[in-house]
């Protein structure tokens, strides 16, 4: 990608380059070589040589010439056409917007008719009526491609025009035609220009195209069409002859295309589309307290020094150790960036391949997950099941809902289709999914929110898997659906014996289903807690403690008490200290916090915490 | 009062009950209603081709030098002495039986004339829309996982480049190239003309390469998009296999979103059947039209524009039930 | 017993929907909502409540089928052209998505020279003092004012977007979900921001969200809405002690952070999915989902027949309910000594 976008500048200036220099031959050539182009020789139908380097025609013409002198009429003729598509497109597009909606309604379904047919034909239809000739054909192409421009200035300013810019400036009292032609114009005028050089590449083609079916200049006039066409009949007396013309219109195409494509990626201001769903920042090397509890029950996944890095070697995790128990509910809670996501995926072995981890110890139910190529995929799918966030885009549009549940049990638990279908209906019963027959032969569009994301937690049961990793579970759902969901994930939890481990943003929605919460910060984990404790709000680290007061709260207690908000921002990856990362934003903060980062210390009641201040007040106390 | 009030919402609701029953028939009666707006849209205008002429399409078929009556004849001929509203309805009639007029030149009715010629153009544009398949949907689909998992860097990055200079190539210089190269100089195809499978191949590949070329792109570019979807971290924390990964839940969806962009590209490739018959000389309906353009023969322009429009209508359906097969939000209109 | 002539702003009887023919969607359902006068009117609600749809009926943006809206005890329909500029920029909205809300081709500045003078009739320069004054007012260094949108955190970006409402010196705000995009820790940040300001500059706040608990802390008044019907108003114990049952299940989904309410304990009554906003149950709209309905009491079959009516619980207090079984301690409470 970065590649890419470095090379792009010169994809631009090549493309301007070539198309300066075209320019120029079209405006010269006429003025300087007229004479060479038509002086007739003796040689007739020769091959290139030194003294034609394109040979000759069958009047003995040099073909480089001719070829050089035509660009001024095929360039005048496309420039035209373009002209008139996008002039009059751009019109059409506008005025159809700005109608009513009648006349919007009409106008869209006159512009779908016309794209539906191919833009040739529609521009030989037009040739017919105003009958062959240089003028006609300009008047012809510019009329078939002007639909294209209706439509791509309709479809922008439509949705410019939807923007809440706009609306504000409404609002604000910014009269209509301001608000055209300071918001949508600008907005939409960048790749209004890149469809007019796209459509000047195919103008060109398109008009030589005509002019080769012998539909535009009549001789003794020629143009880059007229002269492929006698080139073609000449082929094989001198080959040069098509391809003067021939290369002529393909280094003009690709002069535009170079102009469009590099205006697509320049023109596109950043910052318009929303940053990626998991913005992922980071710090550097690991010090990990090992903080899983000694003795209890085998732990269903654990996992030792787990380090996520981007492939420019920034770190996003810092070495984490996390262990969630048989049957118990694990909970990641962190604001964006802090990389609890990341450390999900990573156990699930799921993480998107540009992403580089490792770990001393990866385990999930007796699996070995640090050796990619030990994990046997069968255990994975049937061991560990995923709920992810948002259940309208993670089922898959074009299967019905009963393929995709039944996909695991088929593959590798091996059922029979049968099985895997009263077991999924069996499942989506429990999960409260209604009607669960019907459900499994609709497609995920055709369910509600709520019903997509318990029949998603029901295809994570399937396969009685020890251990559910839940990634934001909730958050793409109203709050009456997610009481709902939690309440479900909790009784799976307590009826299957099956672990959680649940990602959340939301403090409340860990604390009232988790039995132990690891807050996360900046690709660390912070602290480490009871819910019991959390509930108290007998918390440690100071980022937990300002999470908590920075979070609203219905209890009536907190009635007159101010939010307290948290100053500063997380750090992005490139810019963490070697110290702790909280510590820029830390009221505690002292000059050790910014050199050394604090290790995860355990408490004798099993919480943990990271943090320097905290460590030595404990070590006061005891 | 009381009965009717209840019964007739009954009624209602069993009516949306069946028709919600079975989304295609919503579905088809949208679609086929686009179509006969089509077809009407497309009488209209190939009607209208000779009337819009501009000063008298008469004169202009005879020539400056010909003399008044000659004018008159042809207008006689052309039915343009008559109100307009009777002329159309003339035309009508003579749609309802197949009687597309007759060509000036030739004297033969212009359907069997189509009839000659029309079967030679839709197997050309089949047999170009068939490359067009074969070569974009795999080898896009392949460049786009390849790029995905940051395989082969340099044939990848080199693609769109590539792509995006074979997709500019028209399909007149697509042919020369290719009768230059395997018919004059390697001599395993011949020139121009004949018959059978070994004549088609040129003439459908000069048309066919350049759209292939966009399509294949198109395809690449869907198939990064969809690859980075949640239903595939979904499907792949099912461990499947690649193949098995790829054929159920990647292809199906990348099919569908090119088929929404690319059906013009498909559409577009019975124009390029135009240019190609002419440059390889073949005596189909696309070689014609360009001779009756310039001859001024109007019965038969109006004809062969008429039956293009519908080819271009039919692939245009064909498309759209493709689609609604493929992706069932598409019958509801749930995915625009 | 409305409290029209103290209350700025009001929706009275408003109904409002989307297109028109046989694809119009209704989405609110004769809705009175009276905003007072340096107050903080929360309108809370779940997707397809139609509380963005009220907003857009408050700022103007979308006209009523039935039922006006009231600016200062004025129809607004009947305010002359000029009247009508004027009355629009006394209520400004803050909308929900803070990358959408700002033009990405207009630097801070533009865009906030645009709101002061919206029809460009001063210089360029003219407005420079006011525009640091407005940064300063949202806490932005006035450095940010030669920056592009794109160079902000989602948090900054509301601050402009709260600067480029403040800029008009407007007496009302539409806040839309204001802080659901955002990070909690930088949602305090906003929310802080909101109330300061109110102190200040004596602000109206119409404040809508789906978070109970930011209503809380924000509101002076609240409007619960659900499938496009308030369905309980008052101030904002009706949220400590609601009579609606919906209004109560709300409360009760809410976790929080103190383990006071936690939805997640097993033994939960299963709650059905809210229905199809586009195709609303009989009678009372909250029925199939009620705890207290006639799901669970025979004797209750009037809730799926009649629709309640938004009535008075307790006249002095300005509680309002559409129950018709509303919860009894509210008014038991209230009624006692």
């Amino acid at each position: 990608m970065r590649g890419v976008r470095t090379r792009l500048p010169a994809m631009l200036l090549v493309g301007l380059v070539l198309a300066a220099v075209i320019v120029l031959v079209a405006v010269a050539g006429p003025i300087l070589w007229q004479a060479r182009a038509d002086a007739l020789t003796g040689d007739i139908r020769q091959g290139p040589s030194g003294a034609h380097w394109l040979g000759t025609d069958a009047l003995g013409r040099d073909v480089f010439w001719r070829t050089v002198v035509a660009t001024r009429s095929t360039i005048e003729m496309a420039v035209a056409a373009t002209a008139i598509a996008a002039a009059l497109g751009t019109f059409l597009g506008a005025m159809i917007v700005s109608a009513g909606p009648a006349v919007r309604t009409l106008g869209d379904r006159v512009i779908d008719l016309l794209l539906s047919f191919p833009p040739i034909i529609i521009a030989l239809t037009f040739t017919a009526i105003l009958s062959p000739g240089r003028a006609s054909v300009v008047g012809a192409i510019g009329l078939a491609f002007c639909p294209q421009f209706a439509r791509l200035t309709n479809r922008l300013a439509l949705s410019v025009q939807e923007r809440d810019y706009v609306t504000v400036a409404r609002l604000l009292g910014v009269g209509r035609f301001r608000v055209v032609t300071r918001h949508v114009v600008p907005n939409i005028a960048p790749p209004l220009l890149v469809l007019t050089s796209v459509g000047f590449a195919t103008s060109v083609v398109t008009v030589s195209g005509l002019s080769f079916l012998g539909l535009s200049v009549q001789p003794p006039s020629y143009d880059w069409g007229s002269l492929l066409a006698s080139g073609l009949r000449n082929l094989y007396d001198n080959p040069g002859e098509a391809f003067g013309p021939a290369a002529a219109i393909l280094v003009t195409g690709l002069a535009a295309g170079l102009v469009g494509d590099g205006l697509v990626r320049h023109m596109d201001p950043r910052g318009t589309s929303r940053p990626h769903r998991a913005v992922r920042r980071s710090a550097d090397p690991p010090t990990a307290g090992d903080a899983s509890r000694a003795g209890g029950a085998a732990p269903v996944a654990s996992v030792r020094d787990l380090s996520i890095r981007r492939p420019d070697g920034r770190e996003l995790v810092h070495g984490i150790s996390l262990t969630v128990d048989a049957g118990e509910i694990v909970g990641i809670v962190g604001e964006s960036g802090s990389g609890k996501s990341l450390t999900a995926l990573a156990l699930a072995r799921l993480l998107p391949r540009e992403l580089e981890w490792s770990a001393a110890h990866l385990n999930v139910n007796g699996v070995d997950l640090a050796d990619p190529a030990k994990a046997p995929p069968a255990r994975l799918a049937t061991e560990l099941g995923i709920v992810f966030q948002d259940p309208s885009s993670s089922f898959n549009p074009a299967l019905r809902i009963g393929t995709q549940l039944t996909e695991v049990l088929r593959v590798h638990a091996k059922m029979s289709r049968r099985q895997a279908h009263a077991l999924a209906v069996s499942r989506l019963a429990e999960t409260r999914v209604s009607s669960p027959e019907l459900r499994m032969r609709q497609y995920p569009h055709e369910l509600s929110g709520g019903m997509r994301q318990r029949a998603m937690i029901a295809a994570a049961m399937l396969p009685e898997p020890k251990l559910i990793i839940a990634d934001e579970p909730t958050t793409a759902l109203d709050v009456t659906v997610q009481a709902d969901v939690l309440r479900l994930l909790k009784q799976i939890n307590t009826t299957h014996g099956t672990a959680i481990l649940l990602i959340s943003h939301d403090i409340g929605v860990v604390s009232s289903l988790c039995d132990r919460i690891c807050v996360m910060y900046a690709g660390r984990v912070v602290e480490e807690l009871s819910v019991e404790d959390l509930r108290r709000r007998d918390v440690r680290h100071p980022y937990t403690r300002a999470l908590l007061a920075a979070s609203p709260d219905t209890a009536s207690e907190r009635d007159g008490a101010r939010l307290v908000p948290l100053p500063g921002r997380a750090p992005a990856a490139e810019d963490q200290g070697p110290g702790c990362s909280f510590a820029p934003r830390c009221p505690l903060a002292v000059p050790v916090c910014t050199e050394i980062v604090p290790p995860l210390v355990a408490e004798p009641s099993g919480n943990a915490v990271a943090c320097h201040v905290e460590t030595a007040a404990a070590e006061v106390r005891s | 009062m009381a009965t009717t009030a209840a019964g007739a919402p009954a009624v209602r609701r069993g009516l949306a009950r069946r028709v919600a029953g079975s989304p295609w028939a919503g579905y088809l009666a949208r679609r086929l209603g686009g179509v006969v707006a089509v077809l009407a849209f497309l009488i209209v205008v190939t009607f209208m081709i000779v009337r819009w002429v501009p000063g008298d399409p008469a004169r202009q078929i005879v020539g400056l030098t010909a003399g008044e009556e000659q004018v008159r004849q042809v207008r006689e001929r052309l039915g343009l002495t008559e109100p307009l509203w009777r002329q159309f309805g003339t035309y009508l009639r003579g749609l309802a039986h197949g009687d597309l007029g007759t060509s000036f030149t030739t004297g033969q009715p212009v359907s069997s004339m189509l009839s000659q010629r029309l079967p030679l153009t839709v197997e050309l544009a089949m047999s170009a829309l068939v490359i067009v398949l074969v070569v974009a949907i795999p080898l896009g689909t392949a460049v786009g996982v390849a790029q995905q998992r940051g395989r082969a860097r340099v044939a990848t990055s080199s693609f769109g480049v590539g792509a995006s200079v074979i997709g500019a190539m028209p399909e007149y210089i697509a042919g020369t190239v290719l009768v230059y190269v395997f018919a004059l100089t390697l001599r395993w195809l011949p020139v121009q003309g004949g018959s059978g499978p070994t004549a088609m191949i040129l003439p459908a590949l000069s048309i066919a390469i350049a759209p292939a070329a966009v399509l294949t792109r198109l395809v690449r570019n869907e198939t990064a998009a969809v690859l980075s979807q949640d239903y595939i971290t979904m499907a792949m924390s099912k461990r499947l296999s690649n193949t098995r990964l790829l054929l159920r839940h990647v292809v199906p969806n990348v099919v569908t979103s090119t088929l929404t962009l690319g059906g013009l590209i498909l559409v577009a490739l019975l124009g390029g059947t135009v240019v190609a018959e002419n440059v390889f000389n073949m005596p189909g309906a696309g070689a014609e039209i360009v001779h009756a353009i310039v001859r001024r023969d109007y019965p038969e322009v109006q004809g062969i524009i008429l039956v293009l429009g519908l080819v271009a209508v039919l692939i245009n359906l064909i498309v759209d039930v493709t689609l609604g097969l493929l992706d069932p939000r598409v019958l509801t209109g749930a995915r625009s | 017993m409305t409290h029209t002539d103290e209350s700025v702003l009001s929706a009275v009887g408003v109904s409002a929907g989307y297109g028109s023919g046989p694809r119009s969607r209704s989405v609110l359902h004769d809705v009175n909502v009276a905003v007072r006068r340096g107050g903080t009117m929360g309108i809370v609600g779940e997707s397809g409540s139609g509380k963005s749809t009220l907003a857009q009926v408050l700022v103007g943006r979308l006209t009523p089928i039935r039922g006006v809206v009231r600016l200062d005890g004025t129809d607004v329909r009947r305010l002359s052209r000029r009247e009508r500029f004027a009355a629009r920029r006394r209520i400004q909205l803050v909308p929900q998505d803070p990358y959408s809300s700002l033009d990405p081709r207009m630097s801070v500045e533009r865009t906030l020279a645009e709101a002061i003078d919206p029809r460009g009739r001063l210089r360029a320069g003219a407005h420079r003092e006011r525009i640091t004054e407005l940064l300063e007012s949202v806490a932005l260094d006035g450095s940010a004012a030669k920056r592009l949108p794109h160079e902000f955190s989602g948090g900054q970006r509301q601050r402009i977007v709260i600067a480029r409402a403040l800029a008009v010196r407007p007496e009302v705000i539409i806040a839309d979900e204001v802080t659901s995009s955002l990070d909690t820790s930088v949602q305090a940040e906003i929310l802080e921001l909101l109330l300061d300001l109110r102190e200040r500059l004596g602000l109206t706040y119409v404040f809508i969200t789906h978070d109970l608990a930011i209503a809380q802390y924000m509101c002076t008044d609240l409007s619960v809405l659900y499938l496009g019907t308030v369905i309980e108003q008052g101030t904002t114990d009706v949220l400590t002690r609601p009579a609606h049952p919906y209004t109560e299940l709300l409360r009760d989904s809410r976790p929080d952070p103190s383990g006071r309410s936690t939805p997640a304990a097993a033994g939960g009554l299963a709650t059905e999915d809210a229905a199809d906003p586009a195709n609303p149950p009989s009678g009372c709209v909250f029925h199939p989902r009620c705890r207290y309905g006639p799901r669970t009491h025979e004797d209750r079959t009037r809730c799926a027949v009649e629709p309640p009516i938004l009535a008075d619980l307790l006249p002095s207090r300005e509680r309002r309910a559409a129950c018709h079984y509303p919860i009894k301690a509210v008014i038991q409470d209230e009624e006692g000594p």
